[in-house]
């Protein structure tokens, strides 16, 4: 039983995946809260007011969330051919011109059986790599199923951090 | 991760495995007063636990735990709410005795509450719990009273003291009193995203 967070280190190179899990609505237009949650996240002005705030979502939501989180680190750090694909672009774009965002904002939506349904995100410039990021994000099951009240769709931050 | 002390005692090798991944752990620091030990993997596999701050369980509230290698058997058929009730005596000092049917391979599970709260870490039947050698003499003689009333009685060590065992330890833990998952969210499912299986290899 695991007891602790610890910084994901696989065997080799990953893509992190920082946990900025936001649900939309019900904080809808409080003042100030939005955008303070808009401009920390990074995300677009207009669309900050459409989240709620993470600390005021349930527990059960929050770890719903991290399980995401650590499916799609998993999924996305899997030594199968799509993901190997899919970080070998990401390692040899970055920081060029058809390379990769530093920060990718997934939104995800979860079927009651804990499959993903559908993965939405800024399309990346490479078509090849935006579809196996699609693939890679929706083959597999959270192994739980989402809490029925929760919010969808589930925004993740990606953070595209090479580690070696 | 925390497991039994009885299932990392004496290992040449500790190997943990979760759906395909498999790693090898150290042994961090076996308790010398109750079945727990601490042991250490290069990665998190899964999520992490979260323990309750302060709040407990009352006899007969609904439990679960269950062998780590028997959660996909019980996932795949729609999970599970509970298999197990908080036993209304026989618990001892450190330990949360619970009624349950938990099998071999069970040592070191979770026991989580109806809130996915982590209540206590399997250690055995109440005839089979090895204790470290400063608490064998008194549980010989309680596992003797005990199984004449609950042959079902298994012994968890409770959240408080594996709290303080990894307080002692300097491991940061999760507590939450609020539930960490829906009331109608299979346990099982929990307990499956918290776990892995670990094995002592003995040569």
């Amino acid at each position: 039983m695991h007891v602790t967070s610890i910084n994901v280190c696989f065997r080799w190179r990953i893509i992190a995946v920082s946990l900025l899990a936001l649900w939309p609505g019900l904080m809808l237009n409080e003042p100030g809260r939005g955008q303070e949650i808009g401009s920390g996240a990074g995300l677009a002005p207009t669309s900050a007011l459409d989240y709620r705030d993470p600390a005021q979502a349930p527990p059960s939501w929050a770890q719903f969330a991290k399980l995401v989180k650590y499916r799609f680190e998993t999924w996305i750090s899997a030594d199968e051919a799509v993901a190997n694909r899919f970080r070998a672009y990401v390692m040899e774009h970055r920081d060029k011109d058809d390379g990769p965002p530093p920060t990718l904002v997934v939104r995800a939506w979860l079927n009651p059986d804990g499959t993903v349904e559908r993965v939405s995100f800024p399309p990346l410039k490479d078509p090849q790599a935006d579809q196996d990021l699609h693939t890679i994000l929706k083959r597999g099951n959270i192994g739980e199923a989402p809490p029925p009240e929760m919010l969808q769709p589930l925004n993740l931050r990606f953070s595209l951090n090479l580690k070696n | 991760m925390l497991t039994a002390r009885h299932v990392a005692d004496d290992c040449v090798r500790v190997v943990v495995a979760k759906e395909g991944h498999v790693v090898g752990a150290s042994v961090v620091a076996l308790s010398s007063q109750l079945d727990i030990a601490l042991i250490k993997v290069p990665k998190t596999l899964g999520l992490s636990a979260v323990f309750p701050r302060n709040v407990t369980v009352a006899a007969n509230e609904m439990m679960f735990a269950a062998a780590y290698d028997t959660l996909p058997h019980m996932t795949a058929r729609g999970g599970t709410l509970g298999n197990a009730t908080v036993a209304s005596g026989g618990s001892e000092a450190g330990y949360l005795a619970i009624d349950s049917n938990v099998t071999f391979g069970s040592s070191g599970a979770p026991v989580l509450d109806g809130r996915g709260l982590v209540q206590g870490v399997i250690s055995g039947r109440i005839n089979e719990v090895k204790l470290p050698t400063a608490y064998s003499a008194p549980m010989g003689e309680m596992s003797m009273s005990m199984l004449k009333v609950a042959p079902d009685r298994v012994l968890a060590v409770s959240a408080v003291r594996a709290k303080a065992f990894l307080a002692a330890h300097g491991i940061a833990i999760v507590e939450d009193d609020r539930p960490q998952i829906d009331p109608s969210g299979s346990r099982a499912n929990r307990a499956a995203s918290i776990s892995a299986r670990v094995t002592c290899l003995q040569n």
